[in-house]
């Protein structure tokens, strides 16, 4: 620590070098929590399905929002003795301008889904949204995106559909606020799916009698028009996003790769400040420090300029996201972990620049160091 | 006068180490630019492939997608009779489809994995007229498939008398299609009534109609949109496939405009490495200048053996995106085969000469402005 006054001189003495290696840091640390958030928004999705509720729709289906299973079978269901409640969920895509902004449509029967996703209304109210057919509640998050407001009418031109705003509202399952909650009555009579849902989410009295509830729903269906398959809400969370594991391996290569090049990067600036400093090494390890000093003083500058660059980039994207975003299915949101992370990987980039000129720099004996006139 | 080449090369063997660190920053910024490129380009055009120009797609009324679509029974009837359709000897060129999406499972094999499924009569090989049977039967009945390239990829390999299972049943490969490399490729074709049945489905998801020529098109949709008994939305094949490629279109353009950031990240690197290559030599630049050579020819050589950094980083960054090239990347309805084009390679190359310029342009201009007297008094 008593090092720290001479580690600063040395990073402001060439300013420009120092300016232009924490530029690059921010800019590497910036794309990679850029990345991490996306990243986090995956795990958000299914992190917040619950274990303890399951999730009933139609067999065999990939695509989530394709299934069908009929709203008879929630009356079946709910007479189940472990069941404490059901509610079926019909679901929609529609795109608002164009089909990059797809929007998620979720006709919901209000009152029970409430109960079971922990729906609170921010902004407008719950009357306005029960008392016309095409009132909606929208997402908090997506609501910000496009600025929509309590009263307003959103269409969706290509899909021929109007929908009034009743308010805003956010949910414990972070999978809604992405998207739209209509009332399902009206939505299935848009889509001409009177009758069905794509999904019903069912609360059990007890959750120990998960597996025991799920096959003894799919045994009664098995042989009804409609099958279906029944597991826990957060397996069928996460078959759904499956298909996504290659654009997110994809996206964990970009996050290396930033961190690569930075570390070129670093190594580069750490190298020169080392070779111009050679005689300069060579004196203070004269006046009695050891290589472990020296050791300590270039990866102790490397770190110092590593973090301020580090800060400015998370500085970057926490203004970037000030308000979270919504990006398809998944919502941006800046979390504290993800800052974490951004931090740890500017240590990173510091230590990994620092680590082979460092060396170098205590390798050299003193009297070489002291000829050099350069 | 210029100075020789030769000096610059020799410069930048004299920092080997600091050299060839920037060089690989610099490559590994040009190969995520060409292969992020490159992977959007593909997606793009996967998409923009599929379908032909006197074709039309017709699904429920505003369904987002054909999987999300199903006709009601009465218009199934009405549908392939209308006019400005284009009629085989007796047979009009209308195609009833469903589109369903299921988990399929290659025995031997774990995992489920997301499919799509078409199911067709045997008159959408005359409607779908870019899809090219390579080998095998058409004959489909009997749960038989029909694979694309992507589909086979995305199966893992599976080939002609292999069998997969979906929906409960068991479908035997009997034959491989190409689609010019669209996203029709992605498609396991099987026999509509087989589909129908094992996904216990009661109505068609589409029909894809063929115009009597390109110019009826516009027509058909017309007229089809405005007919009260269907309820139908139609839309120009091409134009749907554009569109169903949009749904995916904010993947790539993340990474997109992550390689643009990184980008701007490498500048930075470059400026850094020419800065101190200036500093390091203002003695060596004021005797330069003594023997005679102009603040000019020092400025045009600071910038050459900056464009000679970026060069070597463009072509070692190329060369890595390139291997990109074939690689597919697989996210629901969506397969794309990567394609590196000679023009986004060139593009990553000359981008790369122009980070090192971009970098080297502010030191070099500081060492053409140097005094004579002060660079050499400089111990």
């Amino acid at each position: 620590m008593k090092f720290l006054p001479l580690i600063l001189k040395n990073i402001l003495r060439n300013r420009r070098r120092t300016v232009l290696m924490a530029a690059g840091i921010a800019v590497a640390v910036f794309v990679i929590s850029a990345l991490l958030t996306v990243e986090a928004g995956f795990g958000t999705l299914i992190g917040s399905a619950e274990d303890t509720l399951l999730h009933v729709r139609e067999k065999g289906l990939a695509c989530p929002v394709t299934s069908r299973v009929f709203d008879s079978y929630l009356h079946r269901i709910q007479s189940n003795p472990s069941v404490r409640s059901a509610t079926g969920v019909l679901r929609g895509l529609y795109s608002y301008r164009s089909k990059d902004n797809m929007v998620v449509v979720s006709g919901v029967d209000y009152n029970s889904f409430r109960d079971l996703k922990g729906i609170r209304v921010v902004d407008g109210s719950e009357q306005t949204f029960l008392g016309r057919p095409d009132a909606v509640l929208v997402g908090q998050p997506l609501a910000t995106q496009h600025g929509w407001r309590e009263g307003q009418t959103v269409a969706f031109e290509q899909s021929g559909v109007t929908f009034t705003v009743a308010g805003t509202f956010v949910s414990s399952d972070k999978a809604y606020e992405n998207g739209i909650l209509a009332q399902k009555e009206y939505l299935a009579k848009l889509q001409r799916d009177e009758g069905k849902s794509t999904y019903i989410v069912v609360a059990l009295k007890d959750p120990a009698a998960a597996s025991a509830v799920s096959l003894a729903i799919d045994s009664e269906f098995k042989n009804a028009p409609k099958p279906t398959k029944t597991e826990s809400e957060r397996d069928a969370r996460e078959r759904e996003l499956s298909d996504f594991a290659q654009i997110r391996r994809m996206l964990g290569l970009l996050v290396l790769a930033a961190i690569v090049v930075s570390i070129f990067g670093a190594a580069n600036s750490v190298s020169m400040s080392v070779r111009e400093r050679t005689r300069e090494v060579g004196i203070l390890r004269s006046l009695g420090l050891q290589k472990s000093h020296i050791l300590g003083i270039v990866i102790g500058e490397s770190l110092v300029v590593a973090l301020v660059g580090g800060v400015i980039g998370i500085g970057l994207s926490a203004l970037l996201l000030s308000t979270d975003k919504v990006l398809a299915l998944i919502v941006l949101s800046l979390r504290p972990s993800t800052l974490l992370s951004a931090v740890a990987t500017s240590v990173v980039i510091g230590l990994g620049g620092a680590f082979l000129p460092a060396i170098r720099a205590t390798k050299l004996s003193i009297v070489d160091a002291l000829r050099l006139a350069d | 006068m210029a100075l020789p080449l030769s000096y610059n090369i020799r410069s930048l063997l004299q920092r080997k180490s600091r050299t060839v660190l920037t060089i690989l920053g610099i490559a590994s910024v040009i190969s995520i630019y060409v292969a992020m490129v490159s992977f959007s380009q593909s997606m793009t055009s996967t998409f923009a492939r599929a379908g032909a120009p006197d074709n039309v797609v017709v699904i429920q009324k505003s369904a987002f997608s054909l999987s999300l679509s199903s006709l009601q029974k009465s218009s199934t009837n009405v549908i392939p009779f209308f006019d400005h359709i284009r009629h085989k000897g007796e047979t009009p060129l209308a195609s009833p489809e469903l589109a369903v999406e299921p988990w399929v499972t290659v025995p031997g094999r774990a995992g489920e994995i997301f499919m799509v499924a078409r199911g067709i009569q045997p008159v959408f090989f005359d409607v779908l007229d870019q899809i090219r049977v390579t080998h095998g039967s058409r004959d489909l009945r009997g749960n038989k498939l029909l694979l694309g390239p992507a589909a086979r990829h995305k199966l893992g390999g599976v080939g002609i008398g292999d069998t997969v299972v979906f929906f409960g049943e068991s479908w035997t490969v009997a034959g491989l299609f190409e689609a010019e490399g669209s996203s029709l490729e992605l498609a396991m074709l099987a026999d509509l009534s087989d589909l129908m049945r094992a996904a216990q489905r009661e109505e068609l998801s589409a029909f894809t109609l063929k115009a009597a020529s390109v110019g009826e098109v516009a027509p058909l949709v017309k007229l089809l949109e405005d007919d009260r008994r269907v309820l139908v939305t139609a839309v120009p094949e091409k134009e749907y496939y554009v569109a169903s490629g949009r749904t995916f279109s904010m993947l790539p353009a993340i990474g997109l405009l992550m390689s643009y950031i990184i980008l701007l990240g490498a500048i930075f690197g470059g400026m850094n490495t020419m800065y101190t290559a200036v500093a390091g030599r203002t003695r060596e630049i004021g005797t330069i200048r003594a023997l005679g050579f102009s603040g000019a020819s020092i400025l045009v050589s600071f910038l050459v053996e900056a464009a000679l950094i970026g060069a070597a980083g463009g072509l070692l960054g190329t060369a890595l995106g390139w291997l990109a090239g074939g690689a597919r990347v697989n996210v629901m309805t969506a397969s794309v085969q990567c394609t590196v084009t000679p023009k986004v390679a060139a593009t990553g190359f000359v981008l790369a000469i122009a980070i090192g310029l971009l970098g080297g342009l502010a030191p070099a201009l500081r060492a053409s402005r140097l005094q004579i007297v002060d660079a050499i008094k400089q111990v």
